[in-house]
């Protein structure tokens, strides 16, 4: 006798019901777990008719993690228990890793600090360093042995020139076996991260695994940070402590370190209030200090009391709103007009000529690192001073100023490059038989900022080569932690889904900035070449139920194709096969996906993506088929474009 | 005899606004605009000036004390007379005598004249200076070379990569 149920219906309520069973134990809210099942089972059970295979499905053991009481460590504990109680008392808001590096990330992991797996420890590196970027807190990205660990290579360089400070920690063999090439995957990793990191050191005493977890934290939360690296050899990591006294130092952070701050010279903060009140046109660009520093309120205050422009620079954006009149980080042509530039946190320095101040601007740097004043620039007055002691220094002494004229010049150059912008916008709806990336850009700053949606509520990943020249010139920041600037100063192109797992981790769990926006998607805009290295981390954001729209500028070819158009023998180097299906790559990953070959479909597309990882707590890609020859600035005005530093199109400093 | 009674007060001008010339390229040097800086006597007397400073390229200016004027030769190099770049150059060079630029930008006529050229080898800017008004015009021609290279940073930065090194990253 035939069965009334077809099987296609069977297979549709079978995985419904286990979607369903996933998101019971998620934590997620009750009507996105009803729409997550609605979702899941419309788009998995199809799949699984149509292959008659089982249903992409997130383990049942996500659920029971979440559900699972955190461990309270206690002696005994072993050197990774010793370590890991460290980090949840300095209070680390999250784990990036692969497996391996057991002992380590395990007790991590137990402690209830919020841990991510992924594909690639790279990847998670990248994403540990996007997290710190956009919150302010520490986080650990772990690799194992000699290839997990040489895998964050990349990663740790990319941290390194952003001066994140992340914690690096690694598994690396045994002390007994040093040096004998005994097994596998031995290397010697401090000398491999020389150069890439702030302090870095193999523990080889397990009975100072705390001493050093001290060392590392102490460098991690003063001055200017940058990654450190510990590598676990297993006879510290392993190491058993009945009690404290069997480690030779287990003190509070309190005894190890301070929160104490440098605070400025009376004398020159009183230099600086002189040079302001002679200068006509002084500008602030606010950096990495200013967010690590968490001094957007002071930076605020001294510069209205001043009323002195602000332009931002740096691996995150959003210190200082861009809406404020005195916003100058969308006035590329004010810039140089300025004739007193307060750098304040530029950890990163740029040499002279990168940033576009002309020839007779003077320089007042306030950074914390005393040995790094007045280098790359030459200055006319260094303070060495933690950035918000200094800003509120200069905020309370800085009487009430006036410069009007220099505010009008500042919003006049903003209405030229905004009506630039739209003119490159009117220009790119022009090419109807691909999607220019002019259109990306500004149906995205439309969306985020001129929409429905709050406009400080979306957290960015600002990634991609040639795709970026335009969206930066589009994408706004309104709040502290709103954009993290991925290709910064180490320009790598490959890292953006690794970003966007930490970004879209970081807005999960509502850390530090991110509080406000907890659980709201988040964007990440990347290129062709740059989602190659990164891609199978959508099934990272899948299984961890991170929202993510992606969206992937697909030109097939690398954006540095055009530099070999005369030679055709090297051109096969920069270019891919053509109109390739990255939509369906997030597809089988468990992500939703969009492939859009028209400019007028890109809106829709992303309002759709943007609801189902809304909607189902899942990564959305939107394919975006460009052609290489948008970059022809004969053949397709404007072509690539540049930028200049500092503001919304900077990157390299 | 009116021209031999001129020639010593001309002469004292050139000289003159030789030295401004020179005291200004030297105080970029001195504050750390330039790297490398060097002045040294050039051809039919006039004052070469070489300075490492945007894009840590060597840049040579040259003062020609008989015509009062600073030319930065093939500061452009390469650049076609009819590309685009070289439009833009020449609209943002026009608009400095415009109000629309802010008076600060705005050349003073007085003070100086400004002259663009663009021939096989690239393209060149001058600045003639009038009357006593050497170090402004050494002062106005730096931050508009400033202003130009910006130009091609942001709309022309292939240019830029092929003749200028610029990273293509």
């Amino acid at each position: 006798m035939k069965s009334k149920v077809s099987r296609r219906a069977f297979l549709r309520k079978a995985g419904a019901g286990a979607t369903a069973a996933v998101a019971a134990g998620s934590g997620v809210p009750a009507p996105a777990q009803a729409a997550a099942a609605q979702g899941q089972a419309g788009t998995r059970a199809s799949v699984a008719a149509s292959a008659a295979v089982a249903p992409i499905a997130i383990p049942r053991e996500f659920a029971a993690a979440a559900a699972a009481a955190p461990a309270a460590l206690a002696f005994p504990m072993t050197g990774a228990q010793v370590f890991a109680r460290a980090c949840k008392e300095e209070g680390v808001a999250a784990l990036f890793c692969c497996p391996g590096n057991y002992s380590v990330v395990h007790a991590i992991a137990s402690t209830g600090i919020p841990a991510y797996g992924g594909r690639h420890e790279g990847s998670m590196a990248h994403a540990a360093d996007a997290f710190i970027r956009i919150t302010g807190e520490i986080a650990v990205c772990s690799g194992t042995e000699g290839p997990g660990f040489t895998d964050m290579i990349c990663a740790i360089a990319a941290a390194n020139a952003a001066r994140t400070p992340m914690l690096v920690v690694a598994s690396n063999m045994s002390i007994n076996q040093e040096d004998t090439e005994a097994g596998i995957q031995l290397a010697y990793q401090q000398p491999t991260t020389e150069g890439m990191k702030k302090y870095g050191k193999r523990l080889i005493n397990p009975r100072r695994v705390h001493e050093y977890a001290a060392y590392a934290f102490r460098q991690l939360r003063s001055g200017v940070p940058k990654p450190v690296h510990l590598d676990f050899p297993s006879e510290v990591a392993a190491a058993r402590f009945k009690d404290a006294a069997e480690l030779e130092f287990y003190f509070d952070k309190t005894k190890y370190r301070t929160e104490a701050r440098p605070h400025p010279a009376p004398k020159d903060i009183a230099t600086a209030v002189e040079m302001l009140r002679t200068a006509q046109r002084p500008i602030i660009v606010s950096s990495n200090g200013v967010f690590y520093a968490k001094a957007w309120d002071a930076l605020k205050r001294f510069a209205e009391k001043g009323q002195i422009p602000v332009v931002e620079s740096g691996a995150m954006k959003g210190q200082f709103p861009d809406d404020h009149p005195l916003s100058a980080n969308a006035a590329p042509a004010a810039l140089s007009s300025a004739d007193l530039v307060l750098l304040v946190g530029q950890h990163c320095m740029p040499t002279v000529g990168e940033f576009a101040f002309g020839p007779d601007a003077r320089y007042i740097r306030i950074d914390p690192s005393h040995e790094d004043i007045g280098r790359n620039i030459p200055i006319d007055l260094g303070i060495v001073s933690c950035e918000r002691a200094a800003l509120e220094a200069l905020a309370d002494a800085v009487p009430r100023l006036t410069h009007d004229a220099w505010v009008a010049e500042v919003a006049a150059a903003r209405r030229t490059f905004e009506a630039q912008n739209l003119e490159y916008y009117k220009v790119g709806s022009g090419y109807t038989d691909a999607v220019h990336p002019a259109v990306i850009a500004k149906e995205l700053a439309d969306f985020l900022y001129r929409g429905t949606l709050p406009k400080e509520q979306t957290t960015v990943v600002s990634g991609g080569y040639g795709i970026a020249r335009y969206v930066r010139r589009e994408l706004r920041a309104f709040r502290p932690g709103q954009i993290m600037n991925g290709a910064y100063q180490y320009g790598a192109i490959g890292p953006d889904l690794g970003y966007a797992v930490g970004v879209a981790a970081a807005v999960q769990l509502g850390t530090g900035p991110q509080a406000a926006y907890k659980g709201h998607p988040i964007v990440c805009t990347t290129g062709d070449a740059g989602i190659g290295y990164t891609i199978m981390e959508i099934d990272t954001m899948a299984k961890h139920r991170l929202p993510a729209v992606v969206i992937v500028y697909n030109n097939n070819a690398w954006g540095t194709w055009v530099q070999a158009t005369r030679e055709p023998l090297a051109l096969p180097i920069h270019l891919f096969q053509e109109n390739l299906r990255y939509d369906k790559v997030a597809e089988g990953l468990g992500g939703h996906g969009e492939y859009v070959t028209r400019p007028s479909d890109f809106r829709p597309a992303l309002e759709r993506a943007y609801q189902v990882a809304a909607r189902e707590r899942r990564p959305a890609l939107i394919n975006c088929q460009g052609k290489k020859e948008f970059w022809d600035r004969t053949a397709f005005p404007p072509g690539s474009l540049g930028k200049i530093e500092p503001g919304v199109m900077s990157y390299y400093h | 005899l009116t021209a031999v009674r001129r020639a010593p007060a001309a002469r004292s001008r050139s000289i003159a606004a030789a030295g401004e010339v020179s005291a200004a390229f030297r105080h970029y040097a001195d504050r750390g605009v330039f790297r490398g800086f060097h002045a040294a006597p050039a051809p039919r007397g006039r004052l070469q000036f070489t300075f490492t400073w945007l894009l840590g390229r060597p840049m040579t200016a040259v003062f020609d004390p008989s015509s009062a004027t600073l030319t930065f030769r093939t500061l452009f190099p390469a650049l076609p007379a009819r590309s685009p770049a070289a439009g833009s150059i020449r609209d943002e060079i026009a608009s400095r005598t415009s109000r629309t630029v802010p008076a600060h930008k705005r050349l003073d006529p007085r003070r100086a004249e400004l002259a663009w050229k663009v021939d096989r080898s690239g393209g060149s800017l001058m600045i003639t200076v009038r009357g006593r008004h050497g170090e402004y015009a050494v002062r106005y021609a730096l931050n508009l070379v400033n202003d130009l290279f910006l130009v091609l940073h942001e709309k022309y930065p292939d240019y830029l990569i092929e003749q200028f090194g610029l990273r293509e990253e």
